[in-house]
């Protein structure tokens, strides 16, 4: 077995090319035009999602708690995180445009970075955003079950519903790593890793 | 726009079918993949203003689709290996069927063996067989030339290796 030999073999599967893509051939425009699967979209659909749930949230809250006594304070808190949250999706399908496209190199190295960059920002955003969420959703539990919110301020009451939240929010955060973000960011920042060390020969 | 896209992908469509051929051993996935990659050069489209030859930035696009490409979860009863749909050779005049099956058992060798190798190393092997020179390969990958010549030694051997282990001195 010479090399050449290869290279005229790997030359033949060029019929198998084009009867795969006559085929194809009418419908490739169509084809080129849907939207992409790949795990860049999906996570620039996630974060678009997200913004879109926390809009749908405030829509729900605003139909339901309208007449509520803290509903401005509330309505108010949920507007400005559901806001800096949407944020992210515009700067992240930004930054994956921007990613060189010189070579397959630079490519990966810049698809790492943005993605690693993403996952920071979305752990420290999770950090803020989920006890908001939790306090704003308490408050109004509280309030709605007809008590005060001065009641809620006295000791015996306040001490455990803080050491609740925090044992909830860690476990929702947690959760949320362990399955959601895991495939989401971890599972492909590891891949483009493992991948440019490969190429570039690294340990 | 729409006219110049469909004649690049009509004249260069063998580089995507052999880069998603290397990809990919079922064929839902490897569908996927030539979709993907097909959409992939339709969005970088717009931005290809010819600084590389086309061929290049169509290698560049494709394989850095192909590396981040994840396949679907397999479904127990659902997967279809490539090999059992393989698109066939069409008619050459002269050759025998006997000739024709010959050579396609020796494609789908090539290709199994090409997929059982490490992802980046199926991207240099996949130019080198597509006879780029040493210096585009750099070019396209990113890596130095005399980094691309080591490579592709090692590459080599191991590729010679399966081959053998999968009996291609007995087609």
């Amino acid at each position: 077995m010479e090399e050449f030999d290869l290279q005229d073999i790997w030359k033949e599967s060029h019929e198998q090319a084009k009867s795969y893509y006559q085929s194809i051939e009418p419908e490739v425009l169509d084809m080129a035009r849907k939207k992409s699967k790949g795990i860049l979209n999906k996570l620039k659909r996630n974060l678009i999602a997200d913004s879109s749930m926390g809009i749908a949230m405030w829509v729900f809250f605003f139909y339901y708690f309208w007449d509520h006594q803290y509903f401005w304070l509330m309505a108010g808190t949920l507007l400005i995180v559901t806001i800096l949250s949407s944020i992210p999706a515009y700067k992240f399908s930004k930054k994956l445009k921007a990613v060189p496209t010189q070579n397959v190199v630079k490519s990966i190295r810049g698809y790492h970075e943005v993605l690693s960059t993403e996952l920071r920002k979305t752990k420290s955003r999770m950090t803020i955003v989920l006890p908001i969420f939790f306090i704003v959703g308490l408050i109004m539990g509280f309030t709605g079950a007809g008590r005060g919110i001065i009641e809620l301020l006295q000791w015996k009451i306040l001490i455990p519903t803080i050491l609740i939240s925090i044992l909830a929010i860690i476990g929702l955060r947690w959760l949320t790593f362990k399955f959601h973000m895991f495939h989401l960011y971890e599972k492909p920042i590891d891949e483009l890793k493992k991948l440019l060390d490969d190429l570039l020969e690294r340990d | 726009m729409k006219l110049d896209f469909k004649n690049i992908v009509d004249e260069y469509n063998g580089i995507l079918y052999k880069i998603a051929r290397s990809y990919t051993t079922e064929e839902a996935d490897f569908k996927d993949l030539y979709q993907e990659m097909l959409i992939q050069l339709w969005q970088s489209f717009e931005r290809f203003k010819g600084e590389a030859k086309v061929s290049t930035w169509i290698y560049r696009v494709s394989l850095n689709t192909a590396l981040t490409f994840q396949k679907k979860q397999k479904k127990q009863f659902s997967t279809n290996p490539i090999d059992n749909v393989s698109y066939k050779i069409v008619e050459m005049s002269g050759v025998g069927e006997e000739v024709i099956f010959q050579k396609e058992k020796k494609i789908e060798l090539l290709y199994k063996c090409v997929n059982l190798l490490k992802k980046d190393d199926r991207a240099i092997i996949l130019l080198h067989l597509e006879e780029k020179k040493y210096d585009e390969i750099a070019e396209i990958i990113g890596i130095t030339v005399s980094h691309v010549g080591v490579k592709l030694m090692r590459i080599k051997k191991q590729l010679f290796q399966l081959l053998k282990e999968q009996g291609y001195g007995r087609i």
